[in-house]
C-alpha cells in the first residue's frame, strides 16, 4: 500500500468523510451546483409565502421598478417585515401609487372585477387594481 | 459551478488579505517561531480591519480599496520574504484554514436566510456601503442608525468585489475569521497534522452556530474576542512591557467598539481580565486603561455628532427605576432569567464543558481568572435583561441572551482544545506517541 494509506491516515479520512456527511456538506455542495442563487433564495424565503422572495423578485424584474416599493406583510407571526431588503434601493424614494401585498389575509375587499379596497392593520389605504397576482401575493396599483 | 469558483476566489482573497504576516518585528519569547508567525498574522489582520474601519468613513470605489489593501500586503510580503518560515506548521495552518472556511461557506451558500435584526438593520447598512455610500449616509436608511457598522462594511466589500452578485458572498469573511480564530487557539505546533485536524474540526463543530452568521454580528464579535484571548495570553509571557502587543490589544478593542454596541461592555470586561492576567505590569495596565477610555470617547463623539445618540444596548434600553418595587421586580424575574441561562448552556454545550474543565482545574491561576471571567460574563449579560425597564423583557431574554453569551465564548476555545489535545495524547493511536 502507498505510504499515504497507512492506518492513521485512513482513520483521519474516515473521520473527515463522516464529519462532512453529518454537516450536510455533500448535500449542500449538490444544491449549490444544481440550483442558481435565485432558486436557492426561493427555497429559503418562499415564492409566495413566508417572505415571498420569488414573487417580489419577479415583480421587480418584470416591471423594472425604478423606485422602492412598499411591501405589506400582514402575517401576525412576524413582528416586522423581513422582505423589504430584497429589492431595496438606497438612492430612490418610494412609489406612492404602487404596493406589493404578500400573504394576503382579508386585506382586499372586492368592489368589482377590477377594483379592490386595501386595508392594512385596520387602516384603509384606498382603492387599488390588481396588476399581478400569484396565490395570495399581489402587485397593486392605486386607482 | 461559477459560484463554487467564486467562493474559492473569495476565500483565497481572504487568505491573502487577512493571513499575510506583518513585517513588524515581534520580540521573541520562549514560544516557537511559529507562534511569532501567528502573532504577525494577527497584527496584519487587526491592522487591516482597522484600515477598513477608517475607510468606511469616506466614499471609495471598492476596487481601489482592494488594490490598496493588496498593495500593502505585497509590500509586506516583499519586505518579509527573507524571513518567511516555510515550516510545515505554517503550511498546515493555511491548509486547515482554507478547508474549514470552504466547508462553512458551502453551508452558508445554501442556508441563506437572514435572521431578525440582520434583515431589518444590518443588511441595510450593508446595502448602503454596497451602493457606494459612506458612514454619513447611515442616517438615511431603514434600521437603527446608531448601531456600529464595521461588520456591514466588510460584508459589503466582499459582496461588491465578488464575480457573482449574491449577498451571502459578503458574509464569507465572517466564516473565515471564525475559522481563523478557532485554528489560532487550537493548533498546536508540537502535535501531528492529523491530531490538529481532528481537534480543530471537533472544536469548530462545537463552537459553530449557524444562527450567528445569518447576518448577525455575533460571529464577528466571537472571532475578534477569540483572537484577543490568544494575544492577551501571549502578552503575559513577556517579562517587560510590550508596546506592540498592548497596541494590538487596543486595536482589537477598537474593532469591538465598532462591531456592536455591547462591544463597550465586553471590552470593559476583557480589560478587567487582562489586568488580572498580566499581573504586576502596571505600565501596561495604565496604557490599556487610557487607550480604552480614549477609544470609547472617540466612538461616542462620532456617533453623537452623526446620529445624536450613542447606544450601549438595544435602542430604547432603559433601566428599571430604583424605587420601592425595584427589589420585588428583580426577585420576580430571577427564576425566568436563571431558567434561560440553563437553556443557553444546553444550547451551547461548550459552556458546560468549559465550566466543568475550569472547575476541575481550578488550582491553576489562569483557570481561576478565566472562571471568574466566565461567571462575571454570565452575571453581566443576565443583568442586562434583569434590569431592563421593558414590558417585553422575557421576549428580549429569549431572543438575546444566547447571542450575547455566544459573543464572548471565544475565550473558552483554548481550554477546550487543550483538553482534547491532552486526551488524544493519552489515547495514542498507532503507538508513535505523537497522536
Amino acid at each position: 500500500m502507498p505510504r499515504i494509506f497507512n492506518k492513521k491516515n485512513i482513520i483521519v479520512i474516515i473521520f473527515l468523510i463522516i464529519t462532512l456527511h453529518f454537516s450536510d456538506f455533500f448535500l449542500n455542495f449538490f444544491k449549490l451546483y444544481k440550483y442558481d442563487y435565485a432558486q436557492r433564495m426561493v427555497m429559503v424565503y418562499g415564492n409566495c409565502g413566508q417572505e415571498s422572495y420569488g414573487f417580489i423578485n419577479k415583480i421587480n424584474k418584470k416591471y423594472k421598478l425604478k423606485k422602492n416599493i412598499l411591501i405589506l406583510h400582514p402575517n401576525p407571526n412576524f413582528s416586522f417585515n423581513n422582505s423589504n431588503w430584497f429589492i431595496y434601493k438606497i438612492t430612490n424614494k418610494y412609489h406612492d401609487d404602487q404596493i406589493i401585498l404578500i400573504n394576503e389575509n382579508n386585506n382586499l375587499k372586492k368592489i368589482n372585477s377590477e377594483k379592490y379596497i386595501l386595508s392594512f392593520k385596520g387602516k384603509n389605504l384606498g382603492q387599488y387594481k390588481v396588476i399581478e397576482k400569484e396565490i395570495n401575493c399581489y402587485y397593486l396599483k392605486k386607482i | 459551478m461559477i459560484e463554487i469558483f467564486n467562493i474559492t476566489i473569495i476565500l483565497l482573497l481572504n487568505l491573502l488579505i487577512f493571513s499575510t504576516p506583518s513585517f513588524l518585528k515581534i520580540e521573541e519569547i520562549s514560544k516557537s517561531n511559529d507562534d511569532i508567525f501567528k502573532i504577525k498574522i494577527c497584527f496584519n489582520l487587526i491592522f487591516l480591519l482597522n484600515i477598513f474601519l477608517i475607510i468606511s468613513f469616506i466614499k471609495i470605489n471598492f476596487i481601489y480599496l482592494l488594490t490598496f489593501i493588496l498593495l500593502i500586503n505585497l509590500i509586506q510580503l516583499i519586505i518579509f520574504y527573507k524571513n518567511i518560515s516555510t515550516s510545515k506548521n505554517i503550511k498546515y495552518f493555511y491548509l486547515i484554514l482554507f478547508l474549514i472556511s470552504f466547508v462553512l461557506s458551502i453551508n452558508l451558500s445554501v442556508n441563506l436566510k437572514l435572521e431578525w435584526d440582520a434583515s431589518v438593520n444590518w443588511i441595510f447598512k450593508t446595502l448602503n456601503f454596497y451602493n457606494g455610500f459612506s458612514f454619513d449616509n447611515l442616517n438615511n436608511i431603514p434600521g437603527v442608525a446608531a448601531y456600529p457598522h464595521l461588520g456591514s462594511f466588510l460584508w459589503a466589500f466582499f459582496w461588491k468585489i465578488s464575480i457573482v452578485n449574491a449577498e451571502y458572498i459578503g458574509r464569507i469573511v465572517f466564516l473565515f475569521l471564525f475559522a481563523f480564530s478557532i485554528i489560532l487557539n487550537s493548533y498546536k505546533n508540537k502535535k501531528s497534522l492529523s491530531q490538529n485536524l481532528i481537534i480543530i474540526i471537533l472544536v469548530s463543530a462545537l463552537f459553530y452556530n449557524q444562527n450567528s452568521f445569518a447576518g448577525y454580528q455575533e460571529g464577528l464579535m466571537f472571532s475578534l474576542i477569540a483572537i484577543l484571548f490568544f494575544l492577551i495570553n501571549r502578552t503575559k509571557d513577556y517579562k517587560k512591557i510590550n508596546f506592540i502587543n498592548i497596541f494590538l490589544i487596543l486595536l482589537i478593542i477598537n474593532l469591538l467598539l465598532w462591531t456592536k454596541n455591547e462591544g463597550f461592555v465586553w471590552s470593559f470586561l476583557i480589560i478587567g481580565y487582562t489586568f488580572f492576567i498580566i499581573n504586576k505590569k502596571y505600565d501596561s495596565k495604565i496604557l490599556l486603561a487610557i487607550g480604552f477610555v480614549i477609544l470609547s470617547i472617540f466612538k461616542y463623539l462620532i456617533f453623537y455628532k452623526f446620529f445624536g445618540e450613542n447606544l450601549i444596548g438595544w435602542k430604547g434600553y432603559t433601566f428599571i427605576p430604583i424605587d420601592i418595587n425595584f427589589l420585588m421586580t428583580v426577585i420576580e424575574r430571577l427564576p425566568f432569567i436563571f431558567n434561560s441561562i440553563v437553556k443557553v448552556f444546553f444550547k451551547y454545550p461548550f459552556l458546560i464543558i468549559a465550566f466543568i474543565l475550569l472547575i476541575t482545574n481550578i488550582s491553576k491561576k489562569e483557570n481561576k481568572i478565566l472562571l471568574f471571567f466566565f461567571i462575571a460574563n454570565i452575571v453581566i449579560t443576565s443583568s442586562i435583561f434583569l434590569f431592563t425597564d421593558n414590558t417585553k423583557w422575557q421576549f428580549h431574554t429569549n431572543v438575546g441572551l444566547d447571542r450575547m453569551i455566544y459573543q464572548t465564548s471565544g475565550f473558552y476555545i483554548y481550554i477546550i482544545s487543550n483538553f482534547f489535545h491532552n486526551t488524544m495524547g493519552k489515547i495514542r493511536i498507532g503507538g508513535n506517541g505523537k497522536y
